[in-house]
């Protein structure tokens, strides 16, 4: 890691709700360089919420609370909408689980990654579509210009989500968070976008946030991990350590999944501590 | 029993199911010419990919979906054409979605009840809380709602209801890939405890090998409506496959899995 | 807040209720929660409990009979006498308005209870059997979608004769059908999920899954969309009363008064445009809780 992307300190995020306070993130703090930093957890551990608040997109419910978020020279928690407005899609990318949410159902895919790029450097319309078209065959999208008139609803699971990482990529963002990205995908889909993924990580030196919640995935293809549980890193290490971790979550929830290879006759349940 | 070998009975036998969608003219077959069966007591698993056709065939079982097919028989009772109240006693269904199978305005409580009052079955509370402890649900849960409950809760009380009526068979479709890692631990041990406690047989549909290994003695591996090979666990994890697609599948799955090799190089060979 | 009172709000709200009752109880409570966290709700509630109030005690509050006419004091202004002013007949014009309250009160009653079972079964029948029943049903429901409500409305009283009930049965025959499209739409898309699956497999038969599960999930959108027509309703009737189709006089409907105040609009404004006023006001007072109620009542928020 040579220079740090993006840094987080102490992150809080809590919900005032009816029925008191709730705490979905308890003091998070990490850093980012040109690496694939991976954010595991299991649901309602605060790993989306976390990566909502770098793009200031926390549900208006929630009071969200920092040292600092520091992308760069500016500090997204102080930063006017404005400055957010330019800081989303143009320096930060995010890709969601189900990417038929995040398109316009009406427009063709290609022009909204033209839309994309036009708003963030003010280019002409053809020059757009080029880079659109060009975008399209960087994420290994065979026939780009017949894709290009495409709509939503005519992208299989996996198109669609390169569609998504095509329309982030195409404003040269310096961090990139997949929230969940592959999870929808069949595991053979699911090889073609990590691929995708990682050659964008070496080639074009983006930041990558992979949050999800598989152990397994995240360990394989990511260089650093950070184990959440209720808010809080309880681990953080290196993937390639991870069979070295300490904490008991993170041991139980590599000794919960079921292996191929090596069968058991009961799974080892997971006894969850308070004080953790 | 002389010796005291198992015999191995069917008592689920399919043999050339089809589904067929859309209209005339626009039809679609989502499972084609498809035959297995599964003994009695065993755990049998339907892996594939989104679209295959697994979940379609479980569907055709209970006809919940129209379907064809040369031979449909549970415990020897042909079903092609009507199903009797004997049938929905002996099968129940365990859905993905542990939300979206409960009703959203019953308590836990009602859920159970329902069952009972549709199959008139007797000693129906009684049923309720012994299905309640076989799945190792707590009493304060009962008069709660759904959406009051935990995902892990959820799929308990899903498995609870199916067990009303004392079933021999239970069709489970993806019954934890909607379950964080941890819960779906819990619940593949309990399928297995229920298993051992009353020779349930199971007829698993998912697209997790890690999953099917070790809850399955044999599978069946689909692609695109049709089986591309049934075989053993042991052979499908061993190397025994012998079609391009199953091997394909064990080595996408095989390359996030539990094997701590870097994923980046296998990556690299796949291009 | 005293301890009682406390203490029924922990009862209400505990994560463990105790019975079916309870947990029914503490349904109702969450949706009250949410219905009651919106303002123009609350405000829209609140005037319909009036008028309920009013409609109640009318005998009581009212200063003046509706009927009696006082030709000496003809179409006075509003003062401390008449405080809204008397008509062209000398009659008190807030005592008929608040006697008129009794049969804008019937006409909402009435047209619901017809009206929502109607539109219920012939939506849930429909949406879920599809087929021939879906085709027929539909076909029906459309020929009564194609006229404007008005004039469907008009031509029923015509046929049955002018007065408030026949108004009402013509009013309950234009506004089922868009309930039955609503309830058909909510059975289709509730027909194949997961938990009617479940009931079928338990070998339930098609009529008590209609019954005992696609219904009752159509009800909340039914209130609701019901609750949203009544604006439309009470128009109606005030329309139908306007152009002497509905009640007759000497009856003091809403929108019969509207149309005698008519001819004296320029000099005497008041005659009319006190029950528009009150027209106005019940319409906005339906339509806010309707709305309070689609967002109290969306199961997506619990």
């Amino acid at each position: 890691m040579t220079d740090t992307l993006l840094s987080v300190r102490d992150l809080k995020i809590s919900f005032h709700g009816a029925a008191g306070i709730f705490d979905a993130v308890r003091g998070v703090s990490f850093d980012l360089g040109r690496e694939k930093l991976g954010i595991v957890g299991e649901s309602g551990s605060g790993k989306s919420m976390t990566g909502r608040a770098i793009m200031r997109l926390t549900p208006p419910a929630a009071k969200v609370s920092a040292e600092h978020i520091q992308l760069g020279d500016v500090n997204i928690l102080g930063a006017s909408e404005a400055t957010m407005n330019d800081i989303r899609g143009r320096r930060i990318g995010l890709i969601m689980q189900d990417p038929k949410y995040s398109l316009n159902p009406v427009v063709t895919v290609g022009e909204q990654i033209a839309e994309a790029y036009r708003i963030h450097t003010h280019s002409s319309s053809s020059e757009a579509r080029k880079r659109a078209v060009a975008m399209l065959g960087a994420v290994q999208i065979r026939e780009p210009e017949r894709v290009y008139r495409m709509y939503p609803h005519e992208m299989s699971g996996g198109m669609g989500q390169r569609i998504m990482i095509a329309m982030m990529l195409v404003s040269e963002p310096e961090i990139l968070i997949a929230d969940e990205a592959t999870s929808a995908l069949d595991v053979t889909v699911r090889l073609e976008i990590l691929n995708l993924l990682n050659d964008l990580v070496r080639k074009r030196g983006l930041g990558l946030i992979f949050i999800s919640h598989d152990l397994n995935l995240v360990r394989r293809f990511c260089d650093r991990v950070l184990i959440m549980y209720r808010g809080r890193v309880v681990e953080a290490l290196k993937a390639s350590e991870l069979d070295q971790a300490t904490h008991p979550y993170t041991k139980g929830l590599l000794d919960a999944m079921p292996r191929i290879h090596t069968p058991r006759k009961r799974l080892p349940v997971l006894t969850r501590d308070t004080a953790w | 029993m002389v010796n005291g070998m198992k015999e191995a009975v069917p008592i689920i036998e399919i043999d050339n199911l089809s589904v067929t969608f859309g209209e005339y003219g626009d039809e679609r077959r989502a499972v084609d010419s498809v035959s297995f069966s599964v003994d009695r007591g065993e755990t049998f698993g339907l892996v594939g990919e989104s679209g295959s056709g697994k979940s379609t065939i479980l569907r055709a079982i209970t006809g919940l979906v129209a379907n064809e097919a040369s031979v449909l028989r549970v415990a020897g009772t042909d079903i092609r054409k009507t199903r009797g109240k004997d049938f929905y006693r002996k099968v129940q269904m365990v859905f993905q979605d542990p939300y979206e199978a409960l009703h959203p305005r019953h308590t836990v409580w009602r859920q159970l009840m329902e069952p009972a009052r549709i199959q008139k079955l007797q000693g129906a509370e009684a049923r309720g809380h012994a299905a309640l402890d076989a799945v190792g649900l707590s009493r304060s849960l009962l008069w709660r709602y759904p959406h009051q409950l935990s995902g892990g809760q959820r799929q308990r009380v899903a498995i609870a209801r199916a067990l009303m009526s004392e079933p021999d068979i239970l069709l489970l479709d993806e019954p934890t890939s909607a379950l964080d890692v941890s819960v779906q631990a819990e619940i593949l041990n309990l399928l297995c405890d229920l298993q051992d406690e009353r020779g349930l047989t199971y007829l698993m549909v998912t697209h997790d090998l890690g999953v099917v290994a070790h809850m399955c003695r044999r599978t069946a591996v689909m692609q695109a409506g049709v089986i591309v090979e049934t075989l053993g666990v042991d052979a499908l994890v061993n190397g025994g496959a012998t079609q391009e697609y199953t091997k394909r599948l064990i080595a996408a799955s095989e390359a996030y899995g539990e094997d701590p090799r870097d994923l980046v190089p296998v990556l690299a060979q796949q291009e | 807040m005293s301890t009682a009172s406390k203490g029924l709000t922990a009862w209400l709200t505990t994560e463990e209720p105790s019975s079916a009752r309870h947990a029914a109880l503490q349904n109702i409570w969450r949706v009250w929660m949410r219905f009651a966290s919106n303002p123009l709700g609350i405000a829209g509630l609140a005037i319909i409990l009036l008028l309920v109030f009013i409609a109640v005690f009318v005998p009581w509050l009212a200063p003046y009979s509706p009927f009696d006419q006082n030709l000496r004091e003809t179409l006075v202004a509003p003062n401390a006498q008449h405080l809204l002013g008397t008509d062209e007949l000398g009659r008190d014009i807030l005592s008929r308005i608040l006697w008129g309250s009794r049969i804008t009160l019937s006409i909402v009653a009435i047209v619901s209870v017809i009206v929502a079972p109607i539109g219920l079964i012939v939506g849930c029948l429909a949406g879920y059997y599809g087929g021939w029943l879906d085709t027929i049903l539909m076909r029906v429901t459309e020929l009564f979608l194609s006229f404007p409500s008005l004039i469907l409305a008009l031509a029923f009283v015509a046929a049955l004769g002018p007065n408030l009930n026949n108004a009402i049965i013509a009013i309950a025959l234009t506004q089922w059908p868009p309930i039955a499209r609503l309830a058909r739409a909510e059975s289709l898309s509730l027909r194949n999920r997961d938990h009617i699956s479940a009931v079928r497999l338990m070998g339930a038969s098609s009529l008590h899954i209609v019954i005992a599960h696609i219904a009752p999930l159509c009800i909340p959108s039914v209130i609701v969309r019901i609750t949203l027509n009544m604006a439309g309703i009470i128009l109606t009737a005030a329309g139908l009363g306007f152009l002497g189709l509905g009640a007759q006089p000497p009856s003091p409907e809403w929108g019969a008064m509207v149309s005698t105040g008519r001819r004296f609009m320029l000099d005497s404004w008041w005659v009319g445009t006190m029950p528009g006023l009150s027209i106005l006001f019940v319409s906005l007072a339906f339509n806010l809780v309707g709305d309070a109620l689609r967002d109290a009542l969306d199961p997506r928020q619990e």
